[in-house]
């Protein structure tokens, strides 16, 4: 086995978090607490790698002139100018939140709005791509809903209204739950997995 | 030491071998000792016991019952014919050595067949004549004398083994003819003597006589030659030696011997019957019936190989050769002249069947004829007896002979072997290589061969060749219709926004809409509120719509808020969110409202969150103390907050059912004590609703409150009569659904036509 | 308490019958996965992308480490790991994107591992960060997809909606895609924009189709135990509390 050590403390460390939850002892429930703001600080900390991989990733880009190498100017110099601005003032400064309303959530608002184009043209293509039951039902369920959610300028259609209450709340929650098990149980099983060693993702 | 030549192959072996070392045939005939009472009878000689017993072992058995008879018929025939003195004479003394006789064999040994030889056919038993059982007297010999001598069987044999020229036969017998006088009548004088005798069954005498091997150097010896034959005396020899009147001794050559060396007519070389029972009177007359064999002897005679004999050199016998495998000589055997066989004698060949004539008789070879006639051409070939011929052993069984020797005898046509067959080539077969067949050396190739090499070399060629990639078209079918959508749907949204409409109603509440208007209202004053804001800012559009109503009327209360969030960008999004959709209120930072920040750790840090507020968040986002340090008192919205339970209520604003269900799962245990409950309201996007309207169930009671997405908002601006952002945006939201449900529908059916068509065959192309 | 309990048990026998089924795998009858022919193609993408020598695009979505959606980029790093071995000695190696800082480390580490397996060199561009936030991660991946000659691109891990940027600019580019994530939204869009679907917990059976392991396998095993076990105790709930019983 590669790298026992981590396994050994990823191994540790796991089954006294599980523990602690199902376990009411209190230095059991101490230590947990204290692990689990040690991932906190971990995560954060992550994060800032990861910003650090992307201004590298981006940088090497540039330098080399690989691809589309404007674009990866361009990140940089928008991260490191968002960065000098809410680091010098604050993030609730009128010029961070400038930044904030006029490019980050107008770009993912587009982005978000394309994505309904995206929908529609795709679903327009499902019944060709993918023939079958299922895709019938998928796209007679999404007319229903879009039209049962909104009237059509001073038309109301209550009927609308109610079916599309009715495949809300109970199909899609019904659907929705098992899938969620089905998840549940999945996740349970790679946790699992990663406490008894059988599937290390941190390498080794 | 003498070399003794394989009767089967031909080769030359040593002479004490008794198996050819080359084939593996036995070179010492098999004899089996015969039973005592038996031991009287007597053959014509060793080499005729061993005769015997080879045939015998080579098959002789299952004919050993006919044959028996037919000899022992042909043999009281011969006998009938006159007892020959010479015989008896030769039979001698009872202390002779006799040599053993075979089991059950009654016949007197007699001399073996040379290669090549043929016997003298054989007269066959006639029906109801019964083989003479040993020691049983002959009646024509009993008491009865043979007017002629006669002439024993292995001299007989010698006789026709001569081959050769018939003056050579000639003068051997008349000089024969003298000498025979003589001995013959020794031979029945002691036939006389040795009448009562029984003659003991016969058996193969390994040994040799000396007589037979000094026949062929002393003429002299042919006086004597009944002393050694003596062991071999006939049974009819020693019945005949009665007495000399029996046998009438003539002066004269007997009339059968004078004919040995003449041709006989065709009718006297049919085989007659032996078993004809004929009787001394009639054979002592003058008329005297010529035997079969005796009238055969027109054959031309071939000399008899002898073992030790340096014959011309015979060609091995190849396979499917007519000439059968021959018995092997008696060791010491010679040729040589031979005495002439007398009336009556006749080849004793055991094995003969009745009714059975000469048997086909292989032809001898060329080479082997030509060979035997020069070894031996004084002496008469001998003919193979049918019952050695009938146990000729089979092609495939027969020993590999040279192939040369399996071609067709050549018979030679000039010089001085003219005439003969079996002659070697003069010209060596090694030497006649044959023209080898002529190859071309051009490489055949097919056309369907030449195609594919053809193809390959293509293919080769084209390995180090770039592919040039086809660029894809600029405006494909998928771009128009892509834009065609986007134009549509960007139309039926826009028109609205553009002409001002508000002509759609707002939809009414929902039980969960009128469950959240409800507990705001049953805030206290200054309520302190803790607001999550966890969705992200691309969905900024629906969630400020379906949440600003509900943050509206808090602020109405005059509650103050205390704002988090699970996401990094919640805290901005947060701020937005009161900048833009709640400004005309005024909150002030710090005062009426606190912005907590980032919670990090997700779920994790969320449940540290809920169990200790302030040690995980313990400023602001501006960096200011918000739970009191250092005496100093902690901000408006969070003075007397310790737990999350402290808060009056927990709205949380999420556009992810995860996040929805981490708070639930996380922080809604934390929002009971003793003495209430928190309230834990959910505004969520309408792609969450399903996932987050189970913890809202009465059944479950998790979640006290739920708004989802922007019908809410507007049922809940509805109801608090603050519309606001979600009425300027009804109408365009409700034509976009109607026109993106139709585009949906219309495009749907039109592919699935497509489809149909491509699958059918309608001549439609898949442009993908 | 008594749910704390419930979850206690359930875990417990999680351990148990995952270890008993690893260790005895030999002995136990065959246990036959129904064919997910989103694997299958996968498979046959990977030596596509060999053979044409193009480079494999891994997404492991925006997932929070330390909440639920660990687990799903868990599965993800897993497929990593195995199509990074299976493509090491491409021309171009696998790229993997993530949307978390966290992930992105353990996607570098990940082909690392594999890089030095196979004996070549490792780039730590090819594990990077594409953005903080979804959608800004989503935009992220569609620059690697355009500009880095991707041949196939597998996406599992928490996608939203913004998944659906990432297939189309997958069709556009002519790649396959094969996406699962553990997000009910983001399954809803896959179903309707990728070419092959992972739904519920399909994407977590990835490293058992890939020869994972035998750990894997006695998962799924577990999986399907407890699953038949679930809807014994759903029917039978549901039928007490229908003639009252409950």
């Amino acid at each position: 086995m590669k790298a026992p050590l981590s396994v050994a403390v990823a191994i540790a460390i796991g089954l006294v978090v599980l523990l602690g939850y199902f376990m009411p002892f209190e230095r059991l429930t101490s230590l947990r607490i204290v692990l689990l703001d040690w991932a906190v600080i971990l995560a954060a900390v992550a994060l800032l790698v990861g910003i650090g991989n992307l201004i590298y990733v981006h940088w090497r880009k540039s330098v080399r002139a690989q691809g589309e190498s404007v674009h990866s100017v361009a990140l940089l110099v928008s991260l490191f100018l968002t960065l000098g601005v809410v680091g010098w003032f604050s993030p609730t400064h009128p010029y961070s939140l400038w930044i904030f309303n006029n490019i980050q959530v107008p770009i993912e608002s587009s982005l978000l709005a394309i994505l309904a184009v995206l929908l529609a043209y795709a679903l327009v293509r499902l019944l060709r791509r993918r023939m079958d039951r299922f895709s019938l039902v998928f796209v007679a369920t999404v007319v229903i809903v879009l039209i049962g959610t909104a009237p059509l300028l001073g038309f109301d259609f209550p009927i609308l209204g109610d079916l599309r209450s009715w495949l809300a709340e109970i199909p899609a929650v019904g659907g929705a739950r098992g899938i969620l098990l089905g998840i549940a149980l999945g996740i349970i099983a790679t946790g699992v997995r990663i406490l008894i060693g059988a599937d290390r993702p941190y390498g080794g | 030491m003498a070399d003794t030549r394989c009767p089967m192959c031909g080769k030359v072996n040593p002479d004490d071998r008794e198996e050819c070392q080359y084939c593996g045939a036995r070179l010492v005939p098999l004899i089996i000792e015969a039973p005592p009472e038996e031991e009287g009878e007597r053959g014509s000689g060793g080499a005729a016991a061993e005769s015997a017993a080879w045939e015998r072992g080579s098959g002789g058995a299952r004919e050993k019952e006919t044959g028996e008879a037919g000899f022992e018929e042909g043999f009281s025939e011969f006998e009938a014919e006159g007892d020959a003195d010479w015989l008896s004479e030769l039979r001698g003394e009872e202390n002779l050595p006799q040599p053993p006789l075979v089991r059950g064999e009654e016949n007197p040994p007699q001399p073996p067949l040379i290669r090549g030889e043929q016997s003298a056919p054989q007269p066959p038993l006639e029906r109801g004549e019964q083989p003479q059982e040993a020691g049983e007297e002959l009646d024509w010999t009993a008491g009865e004398g043979l007017e002629e001598a006669e002439t024993p069987d292995w001299l007989h044999e010698l006789q026709e083994e001569s081959g050769g020229a018939s003056e050579d036969q000639a003068a051997f017998e008349d000089e024969a003819g003298d000498e025979a006088l003589d001995w013959l009548e020794q031979m029945r004088q002691r036939g006389e003597q040795a009448q009562q005798e029984e003659i003991p069954e016969e058996t193969p005498d390994p040994a040799v006589p000396d007589w037979l091997e000094q026949l062929d150097e002393e003429e002299e010896d042919l006086k004597g030659f009944g002393k050694p034959f003596r062991s071999e005396e006939p049974d009819w020899l020693s019945e005949a030696a009665g007495g000399p009147e029996d046998l009438a001794v003539s002066q004269e050559i007997p009339e059968w011997l004078s004919e040995i060396s003449g041709p006989t007519t065709p009718e006297e070389a049919e085989p007659e019957s032996v078993a004809d029972e004929q009787s001394v009177d009639e054979l002592a007359s003058d008329e005297i019936v010529v035997p079969d064999w005796l009238s055969e002897l027109e054959n031309p005679p071939q000399p008899p190989l002898i073992r030790g004999e340096q014959s011309a050199p015979q060609p091995a016998l190849e396979k499917g050769e007519e000439n059968p495998p021959q018995p092997p000589l008696i060791r010491g055997e010679q040729s040589g002249p031979q005495p002439p066989l007398t009336r009556g004698e006749e080849t004793r060949q055991p094995g003969l069947e009745r009714g059975e004539e000469n048997p086909p008789q292989p032809p001898l070879t060329r080479g082997e004829q030509s060979a035997a006639e020069e070894a031996e051409p004084e002496i008469s070939r001998a003919e193979i007896p049918s019952w050695l011929a009938s146990m000729r052993p089979v092609e495939d069984a027969a020993p590999p002979i040279a192939p040369h020797e399996a071609s067709i005898p050549r018979v030679e046509s000039a010089g001085p072997l003219s005439g003969f067959s079996g002659v070697l080539s003069p010209q060596p077969e090694v030497g006649q290589v044959p023209k080898p067949p002529t190859y071309s050396i051009k490489l055949q190739v097919s056309e369907n061969q030449k195609s594919h090499a053809d193809l390959l070399t293509e293919m080769l060629a084209q390995e180090g060749e770039a592919q040039a990639i086809p660029r894809p078209a600029m405006i494909s079918p998928q771009h128009i219709l892509r834009s065609a959508i986007a134009l549509i749907i960007m139309l039926a949204v826009l028109w609205p926004l553009i002409t001002g409409s508000q002509e759609a109603p707002l939809p009414s509440f929902s039980p969960g809409t009128a469950a959240v208007n409800q507990l705001i209202n049953g805030l206290p004053d200054q309520a302190q509120v803790l607001l999550a804001f966890d969705y992200e800012p691309a969905l900024t559009g629906e969630m400020e719509p379906a949440a600003s109503a509900v943050v509206d009327h808090l602020m109405l209360r005059g509650a103050y808020l205390s704002l988090v969030s699970t996401s990094p960008l919640g805290p901005i999004v947060a701020e937005r969110f009161l900048s833009t959709t709640q400004a005309e209120h005024g909150y002030a930072s710090d005062s009426q409202y606190v912005n907590l920040g980032f919670i990090p750790g997700g779920p994790a840090g969320l449940l540290a969150f809920a169990e200790s507020p302030g040690r995980v968040l313990p400023y602001t986002l501006e960096g200011n103390p918000a739970w009191g340090r250092g005496g100093q008192p902690a901000l408006p919205p969070l003075q007397g907050v310790t737990h999350l339970s402290d808060f009056d209520l927990v709205m949380v604003i999420t556009d992810s059912p995860e996040a929805a269900r981490t708070w639930v799962e996380q922080a809604q245990p934390f929002l009971e004590d003793e003495s209430a409950q928190t309230p834990l309201v959910m505004v969520t996007s309408a792609q969450a609703e399903p996932l987050v309207r189970p913890y809202y169930q009465p059944t479950s009671g998790q979640v006290q409150g739920l708004l989802s997405g922007l019908r809410d908002g507007g049922a809940y601006g509805r109801l608090t009569g603050s519309e606001g952002l979600t009425r300027k945006y009804w109408d365009a939201f409700g034509l976009g659904l109607w026109v993106a449900a139709a585009v949906i529908t219309v495009g749907g059916l039109v592919n699935v036509g497509l489809g149909v068509g491509r699958d059918r065959g309608w001549g439609i192309r898949d442009r993908g | 308490m008594t749910t704390s309990l419930i979850a206690a048990l359930v875990v417990l026998a999680f351990f148990i019958l995952i270890i008993l089924f690893s260790v005895f795998s030999q002995r136990l009858p065959a246990w036959n996965f129904r064919a997910i022919p989103a694997f299958d193609r996968l498979e046959r993408a990977v030596g596509l992308a060999v053979e044409a020598g193009n480079r494999l695009h891994l997404s492991l979505g925006s997932g929070d480490l330390t909440g639920t959606q660990s687990a799903v980029a868990f599965a993800g790093l897993s497929m990593l790991r195995r199509v990074a071995r299976a493509t090491s000695v491409s021309d171009k190696p696998p790229v993997a994107t993530a949307g978390e800082g966290a992930l992105a480390i353990l996607s570098q580490d990940t082909l690392r591992s594999a890089s030095r397996e196979s004996g070549v060199d490792f780039d730590l561009m090819n594990g990077r960060l594409t953005g903080a936030t979804p959608f800004s991660y989503a935009a992220g991946a569609l620059s690697v997809i355009h500009d880095e000659d991707v041949g196939a691109n597998l996406l599992v891990g928490s996608f939203a909606a913004e998944v659906a940027l990432i297939n189309e600019a997958g069709e556009r580019a002519h790649s396959l895609t094969l996406a699962g994530t553990d997000n009910v939204p983001g399954q809803a869009v896959l179903f309707a924009t990728a070419n092959e679907t992972l739904i519920g917990e399909e994407t977590f059976a990835g490293g058992a189709y890939l020869g994972a392991g035998p750990a894997h396998l006695a998962s799924l095993r577990v999986q399907d135990i407890f699953r038949l076990g679930l809807i014994f105790v759903i029917v039978a709930g549901a039928l007490l509390k229908l003639l009252g019983v409950l």
